[in-house]
């Protein structure tokens, strides 16, 4: 039995785009808010895992202000993910282009049309069971702003959900947004019960007429309908841990705002983050952008790529517990 | 996780039930960090009086935690807790207590519409229900009446003072850094009532802990930097001494104008200095005195104004319900003297 099985998982692995194969860990980047850095970030990071020698695809899942090959310093390429969301391309992996970094691909961001900000439900759900079965190791979305439910999509069905926060109160505030709507999210998926979805519904609207605002009230107010379905409840709010990037850091106050978000987070939200490490903010992060380089590649030494680096370890020895935990996500 | 509202001591402070000294005064100093008013972490989550809230129950956390005895009593209590089921979470309560809670929440509806009947944590551990003018069953604090616990670990008391009567003396009821509610009257016996935690099943807004409209409870003042002698320090002072130094309250009738000058006159028959009233409730002293001489093109959002104004009418034991509409409406007809302050 087990041999067995270890041998068609190989063979599946081998037979290159094989329908079903879904090894590559997929990691979301986002926070909420833009101009935080998520695709230098995600393109950097990138790097990281491509010179530990994993096989590694970035998505610019930033429909609508797709940027990633900036990030990386190359061309817009012809192809992009919108030839796949309009279906002039079959294959997503035929939309993936080299970077001119060993190892790592990209998929560039739908631009050309207005509408791919809010693809069909339909598409997502072709472009989402796509990215799963890249022919890499690592697949990191960088993920667009906002609380569209596609963002929010494609953070729940990515392995790990990378948060970025920068030590403004902008940020914050959009990204405690985003946290609060993505779980919001995450209940509404699993959920199938009329009056329950009702409640999560209510819950998504900024200023609901039930007061609900954190996702203890939901707890409370189902719980109180259905115990056991709020112990369910509890238990997903508790195994939701998105990871948690402090970026631009300029002072050792700002330094401090991981522990302290964090804090603030499990106990207002009921979520409890995972912080990575935070990221100072340095001249040379945008002066690599502008004379269109990958700063990771350049400077191997200032302190943005040391930290960099760290954050990238700390992700590996995520990925290495999901290998061992097995991976749950939201499968869509 | 529970909401912030439902912890116990040990869990506000995220410790184990066998954490040692060392570990909660790194994890307060922590807490007090993050949730200090100017810190950025908790913007946009949480509003400003359940900020002031959550950093109360710090406090009174690690008071108690830090302290041996009161901890013990703590413990005591709340192990005595775990094996209590109350029927749906539903509390033993008098009905002046269930009285006042209506009270309050018609008073919260506005801010806080969802709270009407929010399952009870079995919180409180009332043998004898309290006597219905005891403080106890707004405090949402330990408070332990009868034990005589006054060993306070880090700060000196100003005064044992004389066991005082109950009479609306100074009102330090939202006081977050001190404030062991003692009865009037030291009784005998076992602590029956012990209130862990939040008496009331919804200690969200700041007048959650107004006193009862009836006599307040006069309170031993503790605080961090009261010197170790007999006599309270000046900033004490006015809280501490006889009431007849103090004006008299101002009358609120039907017709009383309710205005910056009357809360002002509150304020001052209550013994308080906006330097005081700014420390408890982290509201600029800036802002308090110009909600005072209505300053209102120098105040901030009316969201803000709001919050203000329901956690100085907690301080100064008036009538949210009557005050914080009146004044608002006041302030949006725009009356006040603008720019002149």
């Amino acid at each position: 039995m087990n041999e067995g099985e270890g041998s068609s998982a190989e063979r599946r692995r081998q037979r290159g785009s094989g329908q079903r194969s879904e090894r590559a860990t997929m990691i979301a980047v986002g926070g909420g808010k833009g101009g935080i850095g998520k695709s230098l970030l995600t393109a950097n990071l990138g790097v990281c895992f491509a010179r530990s020698g994993k096989r590694v695809v970035l998505v610019d899942a930033d429909l609508g202000g797709a940027n990633l090959h900036t990030c990386l310093g190359i061309d817009l390429p012809a192809a992009s993910l919108s030839d796949f969301v309009q279906r002039r391309v079959a294959n997503l992996e035929d939309v993936v282009v080299d970077s001119g970094i060993d190892g790592l691909g990209l998929i560039s961001g739908a631009q050309d049309f207005l509408g791919s900000a809010n693809i069909k439900y339909t598409q997502k759900l072709r472009t989402l069971r796509q990215i799963r079965r890249l022919q890499a190791d690592v697949i990191l979305l960088d993920l667009g702003s906002g609380t569209s439910f596609n963002v929010l999509d494609f953070f729940l069905s990515s392995h790990l959900g990378i948060v970025i926060i920068v030590p403004e109160p902008t940020s914050l505030e959009n990204s405690y947004r985003f946290l609060r709507s993505a779980f919001y999210r995450l209940l509404h998926h699993r959920e199938s019960a009329r009056p329950f979805l009702e409640i999560i519904e209510q819950a998504m609207l900024p200023n609901n007429d039930k007061a609900i605002r954190t996702p203890h009230d939901i707890i409370r107010l189902v719980g109180r309908m259905d115990p056991e379905r709020g112990d369910r409840y509890r238990a997903w709010l508790s195994s939701f841990r998105p990871l948690l990037v402090v970026n631009q850091v300029r002072s050792p106050e700002d330094a401090e705002l991981g522990p302290a978000v964090l804090l603030a987070c499990r106990k207002y939200l009921g979520i409890e983050l995972d912080l990575l490490g935070h990221i100072d903010y340095g001249d040379n992060v945008w002066q690599a952008v502008r004379t269109r380089t990958v700063l990771m590649m350049q400077d191997v030494e200032s302190p943005v790529t040391q930290r960099i680096w760290h954050v990238a370890r700390q992700i590996e020895k995520r990925m290495e517990s999901l290998e061992v935990a097995g991976r749950e996500r939201l499968k869509l | 996780m529970k909401d912030f509202r439902e912890q116990n001591y040990y869990e506000l402070l995220e410790v184990t039930v066998h954490a040692s000294q060392q570990e909660i005064e790194d994890s307060y100093r922590q807490a007090r960090r993050a949730f200090a008013s100017d810190s950025v972490a908790t913007y946009a989550l949480f509003s400003p009086e359940e900020l002031v809230l959550l950093r109360r129950r710090i406090e009174e956390a690690y008071r108690v935690l830090t302290d041996a005895e009161r901890r013990r009593l703590y413990d005591r209590e709340l192990s005595r807790l775990d094996s209590t089921q109350w029927p749906d979470g539903e509390t033993p309560a008098d009905t002046k207590q269930q009285e006042q809670r209506a009270d309050e929440q018609r008073q919260q509806q506005e801010q806080e519409p969802d709270n009407e009947d929010q399952p009870r944590l079995p919180l409180v551990e009332s043998k004898p229900p309290p006597p219905a003018d005891e403080v106890a069953e707004v405090d949402p604090v330990v408070t332990e009446p009868a034990e005589p616990v006054e060993s306070e670990p880090v700060e000196s008391e100003p005064v044992e003072s004389e066991p005082v009567e109950s009479e609306p003396v100074e009102s330090e009821s939202a006081e977050p850094e001190s404030a062991e509610p003692k009865s009037g009257e030291p009784k005998s016996g076992e602590p029956e009532t012990v209130v862990l935690e939040s008496t009331k099943p919804e200690p969200v807004g700041p007048e959650s802990v107004a006193p009862p409209a009836g006599p307040a409870l006069p309170r031993v003042e503790k605080t961090e930097s009261g010197p170790a002698t007999d006599a309270p320090s000046a900033g004490e002072a006015a809280s501490t001494r006889q009431e007849e130094q103090l004006p008299p309250l101002p009358r609120i009738d039907d017709d009383t104008p309710i205005d910056g000058e009357l809360l002002r006159r509150v304020r001052l028959a209550r013994g308080l200095e906006l330097e005081r009233i700014a420390e408890i409730t982290k509201i600029s002293i800036y802002y308090l005195r110009n909600l005072e001489i209505e300053d209102f093109t120098n105040l901030p959002a009316r969201v803000y104004v709001r919050g203000y104004l329901k956690q100085l009418c907690s301080i100064l034991e008036l009538d949210a319900s009557r005050i914080v509409d009146a004044y608002l409406a006041r302030l949006d007809a725009g009356g006040g003297r603008e720019g002149e302050g």
